[in-house]
């Protein structure tokens, strides 16, 4: 029975493969044997992998000093039978053994060949220039309306010109983490990440004030500005994550989600502590949009008093506390 | 040159003579009482005025100075309720006493308070050998009057004025003394030549500028706190609960009603000077390239109470600011009105004593107008049924002009807030 041994780092990764023929091979960390490992704990004389006359397939270990362990044993041996399967320790190296006439997938294109996730428009660069362009853009002509002052634009570029440096410390801290794990910066990509979900956050945050204008104290916009923030907050690790790792999509979001949990305990702990502070300065809605007053629901003046009922209510209740 | 040299000493040599000729009686009239008559005073009264000391138990250290005197000769003393108001707040952790720099300290207690007017009556065990008749008196516009107290606790001093009548825009009667009253002389009184008490050194603004408590206040306090089979309240706090509690309801008593005086500002109408004890001030900002014009109008009480050290009550403000664009948009002139309109013009508030605020918002619809309203809310820890309220009003509608408008009541019943919100609600409006 022919056998391909794979040489396998702790973590899984596949270093190399070897065909074991007819001829024993032999294994250790010198450089004249069949199988070499670059491994402090393996001898420079292992072991050695033969085929005996009715075909089978064994290990030996040749005198070694931290021997030979079979995975599932967890045992030491001083030889081992193996089989498609088998996982042997060898210091800190494994040695699987696989069947040849095993069938292998058919190649993936080139992106996914080296290991990185598939992230449609973000690759393509005019889409990624569109995204970047847009979400500054948003940025100075969102600034420029909550202004009022003599010198409004000048202020709202340079707010502007704040938010990309910003987004490029942010990204280039993201690059160099994809610099470190896959070899390549993949700049641009976070920036287009980024980008990305600065437009529909802001989009949303500015419908979202036109919302609170027309129904003030309504029950529904906090719940869904946070689902919102914590819909961005996740998307972001992900697709970030997408430009600095080899993770698939679901460890990707796992990912991104946990972030965003995280950040919503610290912030919750955060809010929890101050809550207790004292202020003597209200917090209020005071938001004020130029709409048609005819659509907005309004009471007579007389309904006023169910506001005064309930706050002083209110008050009462903390008094008491 | 010898002619412009001689000139002037030949008119002041006519001077001279003027002054010369005048007869000595009326130039002693006028100058030399206030330096003969000023030493007597004191010499007579000061053994009626004391020191009013409120002590820390847990330190035995003084935490306020201030000055009293004695109205009966069973050894009642009459002060400001300011001076013994950490004794009123926590009298576990105080006690109040009579110093007395030649002998020992006596204790104090609390006979009856008046919040309002800022007074208190104390009882002593001491039987002084001549005390203050509150027998109401009139006085003339410049009379001299003499005060007497222990200003910032450097012993027992006398400071010389005179009487310039009732202040005009308060609620209740205050006098208007001019001459040096400092802190640490709160409660002493402020006498004629003759030893009759004018009123009770109250406040001071600087400058000369004080106030007094007059003495009717005084003596209507002490009559009740000294008639046949009077107790002193078992709780004072309660008492000065419902004291500010039948203020509020006085003071506020048809306020913003039909016959409220109201202001144009632009292309709308809001109301001013609610009351004759409301004083109300303009101002506009308006500057070169600005993109937006500013106009405020407002009102408020001079009248305040004096709860505790770090907490006023019975203050009402009326604000009013009428904002104008021409260039600016829709969108950008509504960032402008959001933001006044979210400004905090609240006022101070410490933990001991109120709550945090609570807001809402709503939209109400008046007579003419669509208005965006917020009220907030929050109450006196230590008076049940007292507030504060302020409530914030915006004019909806246009693009190019709006009118933030805001009221502010301290110290006042659920029922006020109810009744005066709705009512300046109403008075907010397209002209």
């Amino acid at each position: 029975m022919a056998l391909i041994v794979e040489v396998l780092d702790r973590v899984g990764t596949v270093l190399s493969r070897v065909r074991i023929g007819d001829r024993p091979l032999t294994v250790g960390r010198a450089f004249d044997n069949d199988v070499i490992l670059d491994d402090m704990y393996v001898d420079a004389r292992h072991a050695r992998i033969h085929v005996a006359e009715d075909g089978s397939v064994e290990i030996e270990d040749l005198g070694s000093i931290n021997g030979l362990v079979q995975l599932q044993g967890k045992e030491r041996m001083p030889r081992l039978a193996v089989q498609p399967g088998t996982q042997v320790q060898l210091g800190r190296t494994i040695l699987r053994f696989r069947d040849p006439d095993e069938p292998v997938p058919p190649a993936l294109t080139e992106r996914a060949a080296a290991g990185l996730p598939v992230h449609g428009l973000l690759d393509k660069p005019w889409w990624r220039a569109a995204m970047c362009i847009g979400a500054v853009a948003l940025v100075i002509l969102l600034s420029w309306l909550m202004l009022y002052e003599r010198q409004s634009a000048a202020i709202a570029i340079g707010i502007g010109i704040g938010y990309l440096l910003f987004g490029a410390l942010w990204c280039g801290a993201w690059a160099v983490a994809s610099r470190a794990v896959l070899g390549r910066f993949n700049f641009f990509g976070h920036f287009a990440v980024f980008s990305g979900l600065t437009i529909p956050g802001l989009l949303y945050s500015s419908a979202s004030a036109w919302v609170l204008f027309i129904f003030p104290d309504n029950p529904i916009s906090a719940p869904v500005g946070f689902a919102v923030w914590l819909f961005l907050t996740t998307a972001s690790i992900a697709l970030h994550l997408g430009f600095a790792s080899t993770m698939n999509r679901f460890r990707r979001w796992r990912a991104g989600a946990i972030t965003a949990g995280a950040i919503t305990v610290m912030f919750g702990l955060l809010a929890w502590a101050g809550s207790e502070v004292f202020t003597d300065v209200p917090t209020f809605n005071a938001i004020l949009k130029p709409v048609d007053t005819r659509i907005l629901p309004a009471k007579d003046v007389a309904g006023f008093s169910e506001l005064v009922q309930e706050l002083v209510q209110e008050a009462d209740e903390m008094a008491e506390d | 040159m010898v002619h412009k040299a001689t000139a002037p000493r030949r008119r002041a040599a006519a001077v001279l003579v003027t002054l010369a000729v005048l007869p000595g009686g009326a130039v002693a009239q006028v100058q030399v009482p206030s330096s003969t008559v000023t030493p007597g005073v004191f010499e007579r009264y000061a053994d009626q005025v004391v020191k009013i000391e409120v002590v820390e138990t847990s330190s035995s250290a003084k935490v306020s100075v201030g000055t009293g005197f004695f109205v009966t000769d069973d050894g009642a003393v009459v002060t400001n309720y300011h001076v013994i108001s950490d004794f009123i707040h926590d009298p576990d952790r105080h006690r109040i006493e009579l110093v007395d720099p030649t002998g020992p300290r006596t204790p104090l207690e609390v006979r009856a308070v008046d919040v309002v007017h800022d007074l208190a009556v104390l009882a002593s065990r001491l039987k002084p050998a001549a005390h203050f008749d509150l027998a109401p008196i009139s006085v003339a516009q410049g009379e001299r009057l003499y005060s007497l107290g222990h200003p910032n606790d450097l012993g027992l001093s006398i400071v010389e004025g005179t009487y310039n009548g009732h202040l005009q825009h308060t609620l209740y009667p205050k006098i208007h003394f001019t001459g040096s009253i400092n802190p640490g002389m709160s409660g002493g009184p402020t006498i004629s030549e003759d030893g009759r008490v004018i009123g009770v050194n109250v406040a001071t603004s600087g400058n000369q500028v004080s106030f007094l408590v007059p003495v009717d206040r005084a003596a209507a306090l002490v009559r009740a706190a000294t008639a046949p089979g009077y107790e002193p309240p078992d709780s004072t706090l309660e008492l000065i609960g419902r004291q500010i509690m039948a203020y509020q309801a006085e003071y506020l008593d048809g306020m913003f009603d039909d016959s409220v005086r109201t202001v144009e500002l632009g292309p709308f109408r809001a109301v001013t000077q609610p009351a004759p004890f409301f004083r109300c001030w303009g101002d506009s900002y308006r500057e070169p390239e600005l993109p937006y014009e500013s106009v405020t109008h407002s009102c408020s009480t001079d009248d305040w109470l004096y709860i505790a050290s770090d907490q006023w009550s019975g203050m009402v403000t009326v604000t009013h600011q009428l904002l104008t664009t021409e260039s600016l948009s829709a969108l950008r002139f509504h960032s402008l009105y959001s933001d006044v309109f979210g400004e905090d013009n609240t006022p101070y508030g410490a933990e001991e004593h109120v709550t945090r605020w609570t807001c809402g918002t709503r939209t109400v619809r008046n007579e003419t107008s669509p208005l965006r309203a917020v009220l907030c809310v929050r109450r006196y820890r230590k008076f049940e049924g007292l507030y504060d309220a302020v409530l914030k009003v915006a004019v909806l509608g246009k693009r190019d002009t709006g009118l933030v408008s805001t009221l502010s009541l301290s110290g006042v019943s659920r029922e006020n807030i109810d009744l005066l919100s709705r009512r300046y609600l109403e008075r907010i409006a397209w002209r």
